[in-house]
């Protein structure tokens, strides 16, 4: 069986091709020891053949400057540990933008493989006034080129014939770009003296002309160098040479009608305008919002029903075994279902997202954001990722693939749950409805939803300027954003991306809050103790002397300050795994069965509740500074899973967890003390 | 004083002459096409005036002020 390696510039249609080869046999995961993600697929080919396809990265160039560009390097020249080196390539060009994909051309060139071109967008070469002598292009690239028009079964079949003769009978490229003859005698003769096996010429004369870092080269190599430095030389020559090469081609082979003012210039000169494109961005981001809200309620409730009768089936099937019931009813459904429930969101979210962003429009959002975020060491693209944290922060996570930078990309992740994800509404809503709106009206009601949903992002920003300062230094690489043309998005993709981004959600959050869910229901449940006769529940009592309750009280020392009793203590300890929890713990806390965000009766208890000197537990205050502890801290196990998924460390959970419940404890003891006190 | 990329007029074009203050920073613009003999034509500025949307070799990209400081332009008379 073979490899092959699926390369070319990002928004050429690269990752389309690669769906419609490989189909639903695709797996994805990581390269051994680095962050970015590998996607393989295995291609059916014609006579009961088969190969791996491996879909590498969107680059530019081979010149390794970001960590895609290195790690796709290494993975032709068979350097990484791990991977074998592909067998050939398929070099995926852009018909409409000839010139420049074949910078990259010249450059895997010289990797010296079998090569096959897949030109893309064949069929908005009328749209676009542009014409393509394609046997001329073969002629002057010296490989096959097959044209392909959109997912068109018959051109696939051509590429797979292609393949299965590329494999019988290798074509390797054998283009002159046209290099100073003094520099291809220097680059032959260095990969003479180096001990490293299998130079490449690429490689070789990147080396002579820009240091390659990391290159481990003998004395005689690097004397080579030294000498080759001391002549005078113009480091840009290598890709000035390249382009001209490009150039020379595409004037050859390509006739454009330059004054077709396409499609795209008209709509962008209206969504990248600075007034209308941000009215438009704006419009579009409340609809995703709301989107995701209302779109997502009617399919949670039906989850909720659907998870509360398995949960009364498991309780019948399992009567006479009260442990065993709870376990599964409680533990097990309950903890699971509260987490699954968010899967509509998720769901929405990204189908979406990926919507705009095959659209080209995410793009657009991200170049009119740029400024806003770019201070603090994000950049526009972190807009995306955060206005999904909105909705749920894991898949705003997931979302931040799509920033290239390594560095903005940690401090997008560690600074979006900040966000007031949707898991917070619920005790918003409660705290609001039972401690605000009765005394100083709905309109302060309102006002004070708004305000804690502002909180989160408001200190985003700050956040993430401090750990841009800190540890986390910014990348130098210049922002740099490609805005591609409108497209019309190829459902297919949007769908497998969706489907994906469902799939990670439900195992990787399912497993950690599976794991955790039988832990809080273990802690809460033992020591064991008996029921209320009366109602046959486990009471207030019962949880008071369970571990969890003491754990609870222990805390709750800490927590005075911030206005907290030790049921409010307990409700957060045990919140810790998943937010929402903290309705249902403080609605057994105060005897409310099966309590939730809308019910009376537990609004009723927590506003008659008394401390042992007589004043009431819950003033304005307390209810304040529960909502501000709420909005920042981290208590959201899923997302600490996701966090040390994406960033590939334990360490930068703990970090998020320690940094946002800092920020939490403090922000929240300081309004107590001091503001909180005219509240009382 | 050199003209640069970052005060060009919205829709105005210009030839690329060369870098300041060295090519090493700007490798990844020069790869994109910024090479010295090619024409790139400024499209708008995003409110407030930074990124900005700059077009080169028929591809359209988002720069920042900062960035297009350093690449010189040949103005048309």
């Amino acid at each position: 069986m073979k490899k092959i390696a699926l390369i070319g510039n990002p928004n050429t249609g690269k990752t389309s091709l690669f769906n419609v080869l490989c189909r639903s046999r695709q797996r994805v995961g990581n390269y051994p020891g680095v962050t970015v993600e590998k996607k393989q697929g295995r291609c059916n080919l014609p006579g009961d053949n088969f190969v791996e396809i491996v879909d590498l990265p969107g680059i530019y160039s081979l010149k390794p400057l970001s960590l895609d560009e290195q790690l796709t390097l290494d993975v032709l020249e068979g350097k990484l540990s791990g991977e074998d080196k592909p067998d050939a390539l398929i070099v995926v060009i852009d018909s409409t933008r000839l010139q420049r994909n074949l910078f990259l051309f010249s450059q895997l060139a010289e990797m010296e493989m079998p090569t096959i071109v897949a030109l893309t967008m064949a069929d908005t070469l009328d749209s676009e006034g542009v014409s393509i002598d394609l046997k001329l292009l073969e002629e002057k690239l010296t490989v096959p080129v097959i044209p392909i028009h959109g997912p068109n079964e018959k051109q696939i079949n051509e590429l797979k014939e292609k393949l299965v003769s590329l494999m019988n009978q290798p074509q390797i490229p054998s283009i002159k770009v046209g290099f100073s003859e003094k520099l291809e005698a220097k680059s032959q003769q260095l990969i003479k003296e180096s001990p490293e096996q299998n130079m490449s010429m690429f490689r070789a004369r990147e080396i002579l002309m820009s240091g390659l870092p990391g290159a481990k080269l003998s004395s005689k190599a690097n004397e080579l160098i030294k000498s080759w430095s001391s002549e005078a030389k113009d480091a840009s020559e290598v890709p000035i040479v390249r382009h001209k090469w490009a150039q020379s081609v595409s004037q050859k082979v390509e006739k454009r009608n330059n004054q077709k003012k396409t499609l795209t210039s008209k709509i962008d000169s209206i969504l990248t305008h600075p007034v209308a494109g941000l009215s438009a961005f704006f419009v579009t981001m409340g609809l995703l919002f709301q989107s995701i809200y209302t779109g997502a309620a009617p399919v949670m409730d039906a989850l909720d029903i659907a998870f509360g009768a398995t949960g009364d089936f498991a309780r019948t099937a399992l009567t006479g075994l009260p442990l065993m019931q709870s376990l599964v009813a409680d533990g097990i459904i309950g903890g699971v279902g509260s987490v699954l429930i968010f899967l509509p969101q998720v769901v929405i979210l990204f189908f979406i997202i990926s919507l705009l962003e095959d659209s080209g429009y995410l793009a657009r959002a991200s170049f009119l954001m740029d400024r806003l975020l770019g201070w603090t060491g994000m950049s526009g693209r972190s807009f995306i990722p955060m206005i999904s944290s909105f909705a749920c922060a894991i898949p705003a996570i997931l979302s931040t693939r799509v920033i290239p930078d390594a560095r903005t990309r940690m401090i997008t992740i560690l600074v979006t749950p900040l966000i007031s994800c949707s898991a917070r509404l619920p005790v918003y809503i409660l705290m609001i409805g039972t401690f605000i709106e009765p005394i100083y009206g709905a309109f302060w009601a309102g006002i004070s939803l708004f305000a804690f949903h502002s909180l989160g992002i408001l200190l985003t920003l700050p956040m993430a300027w401090l750990l841009n300062r800190g540890r986390i230094a910014a990348n130098k690489t210049p922002f740099l954003l490609e805005l591609p043309p409108y497209r019309l998005p190829l459902w297919r993709n949007v769908f497998w991306r969706t489907y994906e981004a469902a799939k990670k959600f439900t195992l990787k959050a399912g497993t950690i809050i599976f794991a955790l869910s039988i832990i809080i229901w273990a802690l809460s449940t033992f020591p064991l103790q008996e029921n209320d006769p009366e109602t046959g529940n486990r009471s207030a009592a019962t949880i008071e002397e369970s571990y969890l309750g003491q754990m609870g009280k222990g805390i709750q020392p800490i927590f005075a300050p911030l206005g907290f009793d030790w049921k409010i203590s307990i409700g957060i300890v045990s919140a810790f795994p998943a937010r929402e929890v903290i309705i249902s713990t403080l609605g057994i806390l105060y005897q409310a069965e099966d309590a939730d965000e809308e019910s009376q009766l537990l609004r009723q208890r927590m506003q008659s509740s008394k401390t042992a000197d007589g004043s009431p537990t819950f003033t304005p205050a307390v209810a304040i500074s529960l909502m501000i502890f709420f909005a920042l801290c981290s208590q959201c196990m899923s997302t600490l899973a996701i966090v040390q998924k994406e960033l590939n460390h334990v360490k930068w959970a703990v970090f998020l967890f320690a940094y946002m419940t800092g920020l939490a404890y403090v922000v929240s003891l300081v309004f107590y003390q001091t503001l909180g006190q005219t509240f009382s | 004083m050199k003209d640069t990329l970052a005060i060009l007029e919205p829709q105005e074009s210009a030839e690329v002459v060369g870098f300041t203050p060295s090519y090493a920073e700007q490798v990844r613009l020069v790869e994109l096409g910024l090479v010295p003999g090619s024409i790139v034509k400024m499209i708008q500025s995003a409110p407030l005036g930074d990124p900005i949307e700059i077009e080169i070799m028929d591809t359209k990209l988002c720069i920042r002020k900062s960035d297009a400081e350093s690449i010189e332009v040949k103005r048309s008379p």
